[in-house]
């Protein structure tokens, strides 16, 4: 049994790698800070029930997912599973093989990695349906195995490999949309022209669908 | 390299890279990235891959944010912080 008096000392330390997944969860900052405040009350009230010494970073990682589906499930009524297109194996480094062919050594594909800048990154993170960027989120970004994936998520451990291949893939395609190395690399020395501001205008055309 | 082998390698690429198939599996795949170069490029590039994943979607906290998240845990349970 844990005691409340230790939260702070315990948990707080957690709370920025919780925001940061939040963010990628909610994929805006006002949500993100939601959801991670909410986790952390709940953390909280129920502290005495966590084990100490057992695995608290995931404790408090399956709080956060949970708080994240309930909310965002209340939210916006989306289907909770969402299928993904077929990807195949190695999309992403016959992609990038296949651009760079002819010119270019080996390696080439590991380069070209480098050229990835964070926003597209984290944009094709956040382009995945729910079921497939939550393990993505939790294997690849913040390290968990996938006994730990599956208690987290609560679900088997076969449905959260199936799903992390699946997903990966899918981030590989949205990669590679988002990040497209060109082959004729854009002139970066030149100046941008001040660029004539579009005003947008709202039609206010708003569905007035059911509330 | 037989194509056989590089199926089965590619099959537990994943497994492989997350260090979650026993020894004997793992030098199984090791002895056939040393071998067949196509396999070995491929296998070095998903590991690079999931470490620019990785790196490259960390967010910074603002300051900011983990002091609001003290002021309403310490608004909600006035007992959680100090005192």
């Amino acid at each position: 049994m844990a005691d409340q008096a230790d939260f702070e000392r315990d948990a707080m330390p957690f709370a920025p790698q919780l925001y940061s997944a939040a963010l990628r969860m909610t994929r805006n900052p006002a949500d993100a800070e939601d959801v991670v405040q909410e986790t952390f009350l709940k953390a909280y009230r129920a502290y005495a029930t966590f084990e100490a010494g057992t695995n608290l970073k995931a404790w408090l990682y399956r709080i956060l997912t949970n708080t994240y589906i309930n909310r965002y499930r209340k939210k916006k009524r989306r289907p909770t599973e969402v299928e993904l297109d077929e990807v195949e194996d190695l999309y992403l480094y016959k992609k990038i093989g296949g651009a760079a062919r002819g010119d270019v050594a080996p390696s080439a594909e590991e380069e070209v990695l480098e050229t990835f800048v964070d926003a597209d990154v984290k944009a094709a993170v956040e382009a995945l349906p729910d079921n497939f960027r939550m393990p993505v989120l939790l294997a690849d970004v913040e390290g968990f195995s996938y006994k730990e994936i599956a208690d987290i998520m609560d679900v088997p451990i076969g449905t959260v490999m199936s799903r992390l291949h699946r997903g990966r893939k899918a981030l590989q395609q949205a990669l590679w949309q988002f990040a497209e190395p060109s082959a004729s690399q854009p002139p970066a020395d030149v100046p941008s022209a001040a660029e004539p501001s579009d005003e947008v205008h709202n039609t206010g055309q708003e569905s007035n669908s059911d509330d | 390299m037989t194509k056989k082998a590089c199926e089965d390698a590619i099959e537990r690429l994943y497994p492989y890279l997350d260090g979650e198939i026993n020894s004997y599996r793992k030098w199984q795949i090791r002895r056939h990235l040393k071998s067949c170069s196509p396999c070995g490029s491929a296998f070095s590039f998903e590991e690079k891959l999931k470490v620019v994943i990785k790196e490259r979607t960390r967010e910074d906290v603002p300051l900011d944010v983990i002091n609001r998240l003290q002021e309403f845990l310490h608004s909600e349970e006035p007992d959680l912080f100090g005192d």
